[in-house]
């Protein structure tokens, strides 16, 4: 009998935003500015409600949601501002979504702080904090639709603060910012995500900080579509995922293309993972795949031991892969270390480095980055060929290691600031293969 | 990432045609769903049918039986899909032979068999080439090849998009009891455009019914195949300890 095709995983093999769908507006109203309604300062969980979501309910604005060690099979709303939710243990205080429902914990509100506690199981995401919500729920890229994200109709929600939050098997995302500004990722961790463990997505002068986290054994360990300007990711473990970082322009979402990000002292290496869920295209062994991202800093990250290339430009559509700038890092043991496979259409242009001279394909890859040279490119199937494992439920990966506490669990709730402080990036320094390896598995 | 996404709604779509090619229009639901009780899906109801594909595919392998109508004949299969790897076999009975079925998404073969139940391992797994015989799944060939497709499509390593379940028609029908376990019925949606605000899919338009428990998990898929009124249904069930693997990969592997 025959056989079946050869399959085209290789071909696809190389991070490109391909088509994403746009977004599931709907026809619903949207919903009127969220307010809380609660008068309570604290409510701790279960003495004062008996779920997170009660609990959430009575809290007033600017309040502190206090959560016991427990599983909360339950899914959270935040639509108050300025509320603290807190877990008192992040490994035991557990909402649960049991694979079932789309996502555990949302903030839709301004100021909304989330901390010290596990999500796990949902077949969305994880966490997420999104001006896109109505009648019909919360919204991302993530849900199939037909319309895009409307900047005017779902303004950017403000200040967010995710720290020391565990996010795992969780279906799309764990940890997951989305037409927001002004806020910080830190401290936390990701894996058994089938999209990927962290995301930024859709926003301008984001104001946004992703710095010391974990990601690993997630189809990608942190991606970002459509966000700009500043977005500073630095001193990350993007490492033992499918694919380390992704920088993605499209069309189908708004605020394209990409730009503008600053990615310093990452240690984004052997993303191999098998025990993980299949990148959608079947990526594998790549470090950070720029998919028409551009005038994006990439410095002093360590980026290593990526079978398949260390960081990989790519076009989509007519949107290119331009003006990004490589410094200081360092490159070791990629199948490549610099890789260009845009197309005719949409070729890279001005991308240059700066520091040693990786092994690029094809070669002379970085020889002219001026504004107006176009730079040769490779096809895909010249990257080097892998055996890439088959994908894993993303219910079914390895549970991380206990995750570090958060340090003052008595602190009181506080006003999120309306800028974030971002760290001096001149002093943030390459990383060795130890950065937050006691937060990662062996 | 996009392509999972669209991997599923290409999925759809093509269950959508398949189903459409083969499906005739005004039939009437069945007597045990009275049209008049079919629901737009809640928002919950919708999360439930759009884990369906992925708890499949979380589960690796499913038992999967059904009996089939065609050309004046009936036949019977008995066997497994195994969702992780995209596979299926089993043994399809009829007046005239038994043998067995082996199919992946794009190709079905056939192996002669006396066997009362399809053995396991697959026989001559190493041998496609010549100890089974086939060609292309065509779904616009028989009913036969679109049921093998839509049980191969039943699959997903990612939960489907509950919102666009609810735009695009899912209907709830009815809860039941079926083998101890109480499931919750649905129609799925005529197909994966929205429908205009306020609208609601015809029930007596339904072209599949997914039986599904309070796992997610499918028990039971009903289909109108054919053009006919009637429905043919496929039972579900667990396959813990049975590994089909995919002789198609490993048959291209060792050429």
């Amino acid at each position: 009998m025959p056989r079946r095709p050869r399959p085209h995983a290789l071909a696809r093999a190389v991070v490109a935003a391909v088509a994403v769908l746009g977004l599931l507006v709907g026809c619903t109203p949207a919903a009127p500015a969220p307010h809380g309604t609660g008068t309570s300062e604290i409510v701790h969980v279960p003495e004062d409600a008996p779920t997170i979501s009660a609990a959430v309910d009575l809290v007033a604005p600017g309040g502190l949601v206090v959560v016991a060690p427990g599983t909360y099979p339950e899914q959270v709303l935040v639509s108050t501002p300025d509320v603290t939710i807190r877990g008192l243990d992040r490994n035991t205080t557990l909402i649960d979504a049991e694979g079932i429902r789309p996502y555990g914990i949302v903030a839709v509100a301004d100021g909304v702080s989330i901390e010290n506690l596990t999500v796990t199981r949902a077949t969305f995401y994880g966490v997420l904090v999104t001006g896109m919500h109505d009648a019909s729920g919360p919204g991302a890229h993530g849900d199939d639709g037909y319309t895009r994200l409307d900047t005017e109709r779902f303004p950017p929600v403000q200040r967010f603060s995710i720290d020391h939050v565990t996010a795992t098997n969780n279906g799309l995302y764990g940890i997951y910012a989305f037409d927001a500004q002004h806020g910080v990722i830190r401290d936390s961790y990701a894996s058994g995500s089938a999209d990927s463990g962290f995301y930024v997505g859709q926003c301008r002068g984001c104001d946004i900080l992703v710095t010391g986290n974990v990601a690993e054994n997630n189809a990608v360990g942190f991606e970002n579509a459509n966000a700009s300007d500043s977005v500073v990711v630095v001193g990350n473990r993007f490492s033992g995922n499918r694919v380390g970082m992704t920088f993605l322009s499209n069309y189908q979402e708004a605020l394209s293309p990409q730009r503008g990000n600053t990615v310093v002292g990452n240690l984004v290496t052997g993303n191999t993972a098998s025990d993980s869920p299949a990148q959608a295209e079947g990526a594998f062994g790549i470090g950070i795949g720029v998919g028409a991202g551009t005038e994006n800093l990439f410095a002093r990250n360590l980026i290593a031991g990526n079978p398949s290339a260390g960081v990989v430009l790519s076009s989509t559509e007519d949107l290119a892969p331009v003006g990004n700038l490589f410094e200081g890092n360092v490159f070791a043991d990629n199948g490549v270390d610099l890789a260009n496979v845009a197309s005719d259409r949409a070729p890279a242009v001005g991308n240059c480095l700066v520091g040693d001279a990786p092994r690029t394909l094809p070669e002379g890859l970085l020889e002219g980055c001026t504004p107006d040279t176009r730079q040769p490119s490779a096809t895909r199937d010249t990257l080097p060929r892998l055996e890439v494992p088959p994908g894993v439920s993303f219910l079914r990966v390895a549970p991380p290691p206990a995750q570090p506490q958060l340090g003052d669990l008595d602190a009181p709730a506080r006003r999120l600031p309306d800028a974030v402080a971002m760290p001096d990036i001149a002093n943030v320094t390459l990383p060795t293969a130890e950065l937050l390896a006691d937060r990662a598995r062996a | 990432m996009s392509a999972p996404r669209r991997a599923v709604a290409r999925a759809a779509i093509v269950l959508a045609i398949a189903t459409a090619l083969l499906t005739g229009c005004g039939a009437t639901a069945g007597d045990d769903f009275p049209a008049g009780e079919a629901r737009a899906v809640t928002t919950d109801e919708a999360q439930l049918l759009a884990a369906t594909r992925f708890h499949n595919f979380d589960a690796g392998v499913r038992t999967v039986a059904f009996a089939l109508e065609e050309g004046g004949g009936s036949s019977g299969f008995t066997g497994w899909v195994d969702y992780a790897n995209g596979v299926g076999y089993g043994r399809l009975a009829t007046a005239s032979d038994t043998r067995l079925l082996l199919w992946n998404s794009d190709v079905v073969g056939s192996h002669p068999t006396d066997a009362a139940t399809a053995p396991l391992p697959i026989p001559d797994a190493d041998r496609l080439a010549d100890a089974w015989t086939g060609g292309a799944l065509t779904p616009s060939e028989s009913r036969l090849h679109t049921m093998l497709v839509m049980l191969g499509s039943l699959g997903a390593d990612r939960p489907d998009n509950p919102l666009l379940l609810q735009q695009s028609g899912a209907l709830w029908l009815g809860e039941r009891r079926l083998d101890g376990r109480e499931v919750t019925v649905f129609a799925g949606p005529p197909s994966d455009e929205a429908l205009p605000a306020g609208a609601t899919a015809d029930p007596d338009a339904a072209s599949v019914r997914y039986w599904v428990d309070a796992t997610g998990l499918l028990v039971r898929l009903d289909v109108r195949l054919g053009g006919g009124a009637d429905w043919t249904s496929v039972e579900f069930g667990d396959a813990t300890g049975v590994e089909l693997g995919d002789p198609f990969t490993a048959a291209e592997a060792g050429s």
